[in-house]
């Protein structure tokens, strides 16, 4: 029994790392004021992009990664280009970014579709903490990438936003940008940056997704994982470490179905499909709907700024 | 330090807003991105080894000279012409309903399960069908509403989220519930087909179309010539202001969020007894998406929508064509993104212009000489 919680466990862990990876970038962006809802374009190129370069020219893991992390800053250049420089509406490009990363990854991905990738990482197993008994296997007898999404990054990006003076001018930019750029912040450049820096995570996110959770390329394979991102962003008040806990949340939800079939549960697997987004939605309203009792004039605790552009007149 | 990006690169330039505001030129921007997408398109078809100007000939010559082209061309528009109003009803509250594609399939649902279970004269049944799909259209998006204003959650978030949920839904129903088990090979995952059919008009013009036009006149008729079109606006344009002077701005949050979903639950039904005849999570094809784009393009301006609606049918009906020529019809969806991504900037180039940087000095310099002149003129 208490193997298969820990396997239970371990694929709760492995789901949620996406939206830990996804989610980190996308706090930091959302902290600086830029709301990026193309997450899923994004996600499905690193994706595709990580998929063909293991297996059509190099069978290196790492390398895959690298490329979708690279494809991901790329767009992010462009992202940050329209809605930072340009200031056109966030929404719609992040919609367009939705577009264009669907439509080019199903191409890009096609020709190395439907196979199984061909390298994926080795579980890497951490001395004296994987023999903790029930939570050891699952969380430290795992790949390189799960402890960088559930402890490396969320730290230090709790670090960076809350204990460097950087970090003061991150928040700053999101709450105030007159008044950052008034003290000599650089709204601008500051936005540019953790925008492109999130769509790479975007990247680094998808290429895990099909390199490590599903090991393979198949249309359609990010199934909304980037708008739960984004939702689950929302709920985490972009706070790194109350990411970590939605993405458990998902995590569990989604292995349900590995469980379901793997036990026989006589539940349709199309049905248990559908939990994830289920349980995100019913998260949100039930912290919206307790948040708004405590703080009836301030229900969202977003910065000032989120979504809109700066004018520097 | 590099204060701006936009600096480094065009040191010698700066955006300034334009005061004044003018609706040609929106118009003018948004077919400039529109024309620069397509050009960007046809270069990388053209890199691809095809050859995009007899791509293009293809295309138009197939649309608008055989009866074909042009049947499937119209019924490609119904279904982005209702989503363009449906988006365009919930943006005047300055609500973005973004889960129209969820909002399509849910209606659609509802149509099959009419459409399987009851029987009746078919006009009735059609009828019932049509009710349906905009009843559970418009629950679908009762749940963000309630959402946004009971509990205060972005309609944004919720709206995008209840579409991959709607999808999976329709796999379970379709590949699961009521699939087909009798079904052999392509149809194998879906539903039983329905045997019902829209009637056609000139044996081109499908019914769906013209419903999807008078409802497009309805609304422009509502919201340019009713008190209730005048509140809603107002009420969009700022909430504090509408809500100081009466107008009840919750009940139409409502009332606008249920129409925009009974719109899309409708474009589900449309689709389903004018094309797929059979339920599945293959039946939109991002058909909620395009109409999202179709709003957006129309800016505002509803009878906008119908030459809008007819051009982004005429852009997904390139992908039949591509597919034909041996090429993934996924770059349609990429071309959409693209042309979505240009029009978004050419909002903002259109509202701004580029001035040199020189030129602007010398203006205010010579603006506070006047002032300081003024200044000086004024009695002590």
């Amino acid at each position: 029994m208490s193997s298969i919680f820990a396997g239970a466990l371990s694929s709760v862990v492995v789901a949620g790392c996406l939206i830990v990876l996804a989610g980190i970038g996308e706090i930091l962006a959302e902290r600086t004021g830029v709301m990026n809802i193309g997450i899923e374009g994004i996600i499905a190129m690193g994706g595709a992009v990580g998929v063909l370069v293991v297996n059509a020219y190099v069978p290196e893991v790492w390398l895959g990664v690298l490329a979708g992390a690279l494809t991901g800053a790329i767009l992010g250049v462009i992202f940050s280009l329209a809605a930072v420089t340009f200031k056109a509406d966030q929404l719609l490009v992040g919609l367009a970014f939705g577009l264009i990363g669907r439509g080019l990854s199903e191409l890009i991905g096609n020709p190395v579709g439907s196979v199984p990738t061909l390298d994926s990482f080795q579980n890497v197993r951490i001395p004296y903490l994987a023999d903790i008994p029930v939570i050891g296997e699952a969380l430290f007898n795992n790949n390189l990438l799960v402890y960088v999404g559930f402890f490396i990054l969320p730290a230090a990006a709790y670090f960076l936003i809350y204990k460097t003076r950087h970090g003061i001018a991150i928040r700053a930019v999101g709450q105030d940008p007159a008044a950052a750029d008034a003290s000599g912040i650089h709204v601008h450049n500051i936005r540019f940056f953790y925008t492109t820096f999130a769509c790479m995570m975007f990247g680094i996110a998808g290429s895990y997704l099909t390199l490590v959770l599903t090991r393979s390329w198949t249309n359609g394979v990010v199934a909304g994982r980037g708008w739960i991102v984004l939702t689950l962003v929302f709920f985490s008040r972009l706070n790194p470490f109350l990411l970590i806990f939605g993405a458990l949340l998902f995590g569990g939800a989604t292995s349900l179905n590995y469980f379901g079939q793997i036990r026989g549960w006589g539940v349709s697997s199309y049905f248990l499909s559908m939990l994830p987004y289920i349980t995100t939605l019913l998260l949100i309203l039930f912290t919206f709907i307790k948040r708004r009792r405590a703080h009836p004039e301030t229900a969202g605790m977003n910065p000032a700024y989120l979504g809109l552009p700066y004018h520097r007149e | 330090m590099i204060p701006n990006l936009f600096n480094a690169i065009f040191p010698k330039w700066k955006l300034q807003r334009r005061s004044d505001y003018s609706r040609v030129r929106g118009y003018i921007f948004k077919l400039l991105a529109v024309v620069l997408a397509l050009l960007i398109t046809a270069l990388a078809l053209k890199v691809a080894g095809k050859s995009p100007l007899e791509l293009a000939r293809i295309l138009i010559t197939t649309s608008f000279t055989t009866k074909f082209g042009r049947t499937q061309l119209l019924r490609l528009a119904t279904p982005l012409i209702l989503n363009g109003v449906a988006m365009l009803i919930a943006s005047r509250m300055q609500l973005f309903n973004l889960g129209l594609e969820g909002q399509l399939y849910i209606g659609a649902f509802a149509a099959i399960a009419v459409g399987l279970h009851v029987s009746g004269p078919p006009a009735l049944v059609i009828i019932l069908m049509a009710l349906a799909a905009m009843a559970a259209g418009a629950l679908y998006a009762l749940i963000p509403a309630v959402m946004r204003i009971k509990a205060g959650v972005s309609e944004i978030l919720t709206t995008l989220l209840l579409n991959p949920l709607a999808i999976q839904f329709a796999a379970y129903i379709g590949m699961d519930i009521w699939r087909d088990r009798s079904a052999v090979g392509g149809s194998a995952n879906t539903t039983p087909s329905i045997p019902y059919n829209l009637p056609t008009f000139f044996e081109e013009v499908n019914f769906g179309l013209i419903l999807a036009v008078i409802i497009v006149l309805v609304v422009w008729l509502v919201f340019s010539r009713t008190p209730w079109g005048y509140e809603v606006t107002a009420g969009g344009s700022n909430i504090g202001a509408a809500k100081y002077s009466g107008m009840p701005v919750i009940k139409n949050l409502f009332i606008v969020m249920l129409l925009s979903g009974a719109l899309a639950g409708l474009s589900g039904m449309t689709q389903l007894v004018e094309v797929t005849h059979r339920f599945s999570p293959r039946l939109s094809n991002n058909l909620g998406w395009m109409g999202i784009n179709v709003a957006i393009l129309a800016g505002g301006d509803t009878l906008a929508i119908l030459p809008w609606g007819i051009f982004m049918a005429l852009i997904l009906f390139s992908g039949t064509i591509l597919k034909t020529q041996g090429i993934l019809d996924e770059v349609v969806l990429a071309l959409t993104g693209l042309i979505l991504l240009l029009a978004s900037i050419g909002e903002v180039l259109a509202n701004y212009r580029l001035v040199n940087i020189d030129k602007l000095e010398q203006n205010t310099q010579l603006e506070n000489y006047q002032g300081e002149a003024k200044n000086e003129a004024l009695p002590k």
